[in-house]
């Protein structure tokens, strides 16, 4: 041992594993780890009895060990799984072999099984170290993989509330918007199953005593008439409990289908859908109406799935909003019954009026038209004031139920707002100039101010406007017993496309009460309840006044002094019609006695001669009393007239006789003047093109735009007055001009244009023309169409291009008054209102009738 | 300190009073309930943060909170696979003491981010070992008792502790007397 060398005690701490052996390999020392984890390897003992050499890979002898010191030497023990690793030292003149060296370690686990610890090893031996770095790796790598793991169940997790999440909120969709629980329950149904990863799923209904499915998603899963009992599995468990179910895994709820034809003979212990795969119930959930069980939607996978709380709080929550979504269905199926029966008898109350207004009418006609006879007779007083009387009596009266007709069509939301072109000037003038007259048999002026910027060309429903006016003029008139009624019409704001008109009327009456202020808008009520007594009417004027004024957009508003007098303030505002656009015939204004009418196009244009040629009319009319009423009154008017008293009737006289115009009443026996119009519209011209205005005591719009659907050519309400009988008659082309065929023509059709068509189209011309009208007929029922759905939907963009549309093919064929008809509801449209499309209807029909005679005639 | 310390603390809060009682006391002072990894070093303020938060929540002492830790890390260690590294430590009680300083100076050198406590563990002529527990934090020795506690648990084996020197009033460390029984049966 030399100096510097290491004594057997110090060489043991810091090489607790080393071995000394000799020449013959027996071991002289060993260190105290070595010897505890290897006793066999004892003093005396022979290295090659106790291990093999590893490396390098030689036989282990000493000249081996001693040749090889300066490579690694690994030893591994028999039967042992301890290995060494170190070096071989040559000591004592080479006497002694020294082997140095640690055990050979790559984990910690190692240790336990060589029952080594810490203190086991030298304290410069960097094999612990490792093992403490091994270990933190393998910890970091368990813990990252745990941390992946972890991050995937995450995923999942969020990805499946994602899935409920969508679920719950296509629920929601779905109950917010389907009409129907079937709806509800097609859309439902298959979002659901994929939410709960089933494969299939089917709603049930029950059917006497059996359960019947009514939708399988998929739909391939379909097996026609599967039917299901209802005493054992799943469903028929939910049926029974009413409660979501899920179940457990493993469980035997199998449910029995019990296919058609023979329903008791099989009964399946799984559902077999399609009879591809074998299913089984997974879950479902009872659908819930009325407090009661009306089915059941089912899930099925191919094998359970286990059951999650998130999922079944999922099905409860939707199985809740179900209860809700049908418990809201039935409630607006009872609300909407509910509603539609309040309706209906409002429709039925409107109805009544209607009827009963219509049967007023009638003799009220004969009591106010026979009046005017007999003042036509010139008699002496007294009995010509007793004639006056009854006459104003008769019109009163006549007030009092348009009055009545008026507001209860207004509560059944049937009134409607015609939109025409007018002149203001004038209508406010025909308005005030009867009241004018009345109020100055009382010495009372009515002035009129026009205010100078009025435009006259407005569009709006003058009818109403007029009535409007006619309230409150008529009203001031009659609570005023001196000083004066003042009416002020002015434009407060206009620009290129509207104006807004006010319009005060002011009186030195009787004033209105602070309190009653208020309430003077309301239906039946008037300022003092003693003024129907004194004043006579319903109170109905000012309500109507200003229900109409709503309808239109309009406001009104009312400020008083008792005593010293009331002032009524109208705001409305109006469309103003294009500036080159000249009147036309809807340009007439109403004045408080006309009927809503309008000059038609297949008459002749205002201002015939004064002194009229003499006509032939027939009167087609039921009642006695109007036959002679009317009859008295024509004849008074210088012209012929006959009568018959059904409308099978007037169609044998039409074809009979010649007349110039028909007035036919629109309820009739046998035949009515609706059937009997299109009877005679069906002849051949000229009989089938004779004038025909209906004369009906009904004031309903749909009616009048039946009257124009089968082709009359005006409407008068009666009773009729003789001007307007007069004006009606004298418009119809007088007989002396009355060419066959081609007179009436030339109203609906631009003849010139005709002349010009069969100029241009040479060749067979009148075979070119044939096939310029039957072009016509193919194409124009299509954009009259239309022109109806767009007016009666209020599409006014729908409306202006089909009017557009059917204006330019009218052109083409020369059907002048169709175009213009056409043009009207086109400019209509533009300027954002919708006129009546009533001409357009009217004017078609004549058009075709016109076609009639042409085709085959030049 | 050391994440599997952390990690420690919330198991054993977790096991003990449930996950709503760990998600409180994380939310208390800020902490992701899920953020420690353990092979990383993390600020000691932390680890003192969540002994706070806990001794409030469950209205017990932090020296106690500390303690219950200590006894329940190494059974959590040893549960956690850290069994083999527990087994180099040693087999018994007294061996376990004794290479505790060994055990943490190979942590300190191989993490250079630990700073492990130092410890010297010797026999007494009446067959008692004296401990001496040097950290550069402070606070900890209740966690002291609780390890060793934890020890005796594990291996079995009644341990009396005797805390004779406290850290501060000028000592600069802590001293334990221990009293180890003979072990009840083999672990
Ligand atoms: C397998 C067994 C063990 C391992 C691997 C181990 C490892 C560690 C590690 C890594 C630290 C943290 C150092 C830092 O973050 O700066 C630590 C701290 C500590 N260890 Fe151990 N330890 C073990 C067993 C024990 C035992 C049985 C005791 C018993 C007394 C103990 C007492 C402590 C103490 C008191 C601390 C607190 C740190 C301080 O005081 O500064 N350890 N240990």
């Amino acid at each position: 041992m030399t100096r510097e060398g290491l004594g057997p005690s110090d060489l043991d701490r810091v090489f607790p594993f080393h071995v000394a052996v000799d020449r013959d390999l027996r071991v002289t020392q060993i260190g105290r780890s070595l010897a505890k984890v290897l006793p066999q390897l004892a003093i005396g003992a022979r290295l090659f009895d106790v291990c093999v050499l590893d490396r390098p890979r030689e036989p282990l002898t000493y000249e081996v060990l001693r040749d090889r010191c300066q490579d690694l030497c690994v030893l591994s023990a028999n039967h042992h799984a301890l290995v060494l690793k170190g070096q071989i030292i040559v000591r004592d003149d080479a006497d002694v072999l020294l082997f140095l060296g640690s055990p050979r370690l790559t984990t910690a686990d190692e240790l336990s099984n060589l029952g080594i610890t810490i203190d086991d090893f030298g304290i410069h031996d960097a094999i612990v170290d490792f093992l403490f770095l091994s270990h933190a790796q393998q910890s970091a790598l368990a813990e990252v993989r745990e941390m992946a793991e972890r991050l995937a169940a995450q995923r999942r997790e969020v990805r499946e509330a994602h899935q409920r999440i969508t679920t719950l909120y296509v629920a929601s969709r779905v109950f917010a918007d389907s009409p129907s629980l079937a709806i509800a329950l097609q859309v439902l149904v298959p979002s659901l199953a994929k939410t709960l990863g089933c494969t299939s799923a089917s709603a049930w209904r029950q059917q006497e005593d059996r359960l019947i499915c009514d939708i399988v998603f998929p739909e391939r899963d379909r097996i026609p008439a599967l039917r299901l009992g209802m005493s054992r599995g799943m469903i028929a468990g939910i049926f029974a409990t009413g409660e979501p179910m899920w179940l457990p895994t493993g469980h035997n709820l199998a449910d029995g289908i019990i296919p058609d034809p023979q329903p008791d003979s099989i009964d399946p212990p799984t559902i077999r859908y399609s009879g591809v795969l074998p299913v089984v119930p997974v879950c479902g959930l009872p659908v819930i109406d009325g407090g009661r069980v009306v089915g059941v939607i089912a899930f099925v996978a191919p094998t359970t799935i286990p059951r999650s709380d998130d999922l079944l709080y999922l099905l409860g929550e939707i199985a809740t909003n179900l209860t809700k979504f049908t418990t809201h269905l039935r409630t607006t199926t009872e609300l909407a019954a509910a509603r539609d029966a309040a309706l209906a008898s409002v429709r039925a109350k409107t109805e009544f009026l209607a009827n009963v207004s219509h049967e007023i009418r009638t003799p009220l006609s004969a009591v106010i038209g026979l009046s005017t006879v007999l003042h036509g007779m010139h008699l002496r007083p007294p009995a010509s004031a007793v004639i006056d009387d009854i006459q104003t009596a008769g019109r009163t009266l006549l007030r009092l139920v348009d009055d009545l007709l008026d507001e209860s069509r207004i509560d059944a939301g049937k009134l409607s707002i015609e939109l025409a072109t007018f002149d203001l000037v004038a209508l406010v003038r025909a308005v005030a100039s009867p009241l004018q007259a009345t109020a100055a048999l009382r010495n009372l002026p009515v002035a009129v101010e026009l205010a100078p910027e009025l435009r006259s060309d407005l569009i709006g429903d003058h009818v109403r406007i007029g009535q409007i006016l006619t309230n409150l003029i008529g009203n001031a008139v009659k609570f005023t017993q001196r000083g004066e009624v003042r009416v002020r019409v002015r434009c407060v704001d206009a620009d290129a496309t509207t104006a807004t008109l006010t319009v005060a009327v002011s009186d030195t009456g009787i004033g209105i009460n602070a309190d009653q202020l208020e309430r003077v808008f309301e239906p039946f009520t008037q300022a003092d309840g003693s003024t129907t007594r004194k004043f006579g009417g319903a109170g109905l004027g000012l309500s109507i006044t200003r229900r109409l004024l709503t309808l239109m957009g309009g406001t009104i508003a009312v400020t008083s002094t008792p005593g010293s007098g009331s002032t009524f303030t109208v705001e409305l505002r109006l469309a103003r019609a294009p500036v080159d656009l000249a009147p036309t015939s809807a340009t007439a204004p109403g004045s408080p006695n006309t009927s809503r009418t309008r000059t038609q196009p297949a008459l002749a244009p205002a201002g015939t001669p004064t002194i009229a040629a003499r006509r032939r009319v027939l009167v087609v009319e039921d009642n006695p009393l109007g036959q002679r009423t009317t009859r008295l009154m024509i004849e008074q008017l210088g012209h012929d007239v006959e009568v018959v008293g059904d409308g099978a009737a007037a169609i044998e006289a039409v074809r009979r006789t010649s007349y110039d115009l028909v007035l036919m009443d629109c309820h009739l026996p046998v035949l009515d003047g609706f059937q009997a119009t299109a009877h005679i519209r069906a002849l051949p011209a000229p009989t089938g093109a004779i004038p025909i205005v209906a004369c009906t005591a009904s004031v309903m719009i749909d009616e009048r735009r039946r009257c124009f659907a089968v082709g009359m050519d005006d409407v008068v309400i009666k009773p009729l007055s003789p001007a307007e009988l007069r004006r009606v008659i004298e418009s119809t082309p007088p007989p002396a001009t009355h060419l066959p065929a081609t007179k009436s023509l030339g109203h609906v059709l631009d003849l010139a244009r005709i002349e010009m068509l069969r100029e241009l189209l040479d060749g067979n011309r009148q075979v070119a023309l044939d096939q310029m009208i039957a072009l016509f007929r193919a194409h124009a029922p299509e954009y009259l169409a239309s022109i109806e759905i767009g007016a009666r939907s209020r599409d006014l963009v729908a409306l202006r291009r089909a009017a557009h549309g059917l204006h330019g093919m009218s052109l083409n064929v020369g059907a002048s008054a169709l175009a213009r008809a056409c043009a009207d509801v086109e400019r209509g449209a533009a300027t954002g209102s919708l006129s009546s499309i009533d001409p357009i209807l009217s004017s078609y029909q004549e058009v075709l009738t016109a076609f009639a005679a042409l085709v085959g005639t030049a | 300190m050391y994440g599997l310390v952390n990690r420690g603390l919330e198991d054993l809060i977790r096991s003990t009073y449930g996950d709503a009682t760990w998600s409180r006391i994380c939310q208390t002072r800020g902490l992701d309930a899920e953020s420690f990894s353990t092979m990383q070093a993390y600020p000691d303020g932390i680890t003192y943060d969540l002994v706070g938060a806990a001794s409030a929540e469950l209205g017990v002492p932090a020296a106690e909170v500390l303690e219950r830790f200590g006894a329940y890390w190494v059974l959590y260690t040893g549960r956690q696979g850290y069994g083999e590294l527990f087994k180099l430590a040693g087999r018994s009680v007294e061996e376990v003491l004794g290479n505790l300083d060994a055990l943490h100076g190979r942590v300190g050198h191989s993490f250079p981010a630990f700073q492990p406590p130092e410890f010297t563990c010797t026999r007494r002529p009446d067959g008692t070992l004296h401990l001496i527990y040097r950290s550069t934090r402070e606070g900890l020795a209740p966690m002291v008792v609780g390890l060793i506690r934890g020890l005796g648990e594990h291996f079995q084996t009644p341990v009396a502790i005797e805390h004779t020197v406290v850290r501060g009033d000028g000592h600069p460390h802590d001293e334990f007397v221990l009293r180890v029984s003979t072990p009840q049966s083999p672990p």
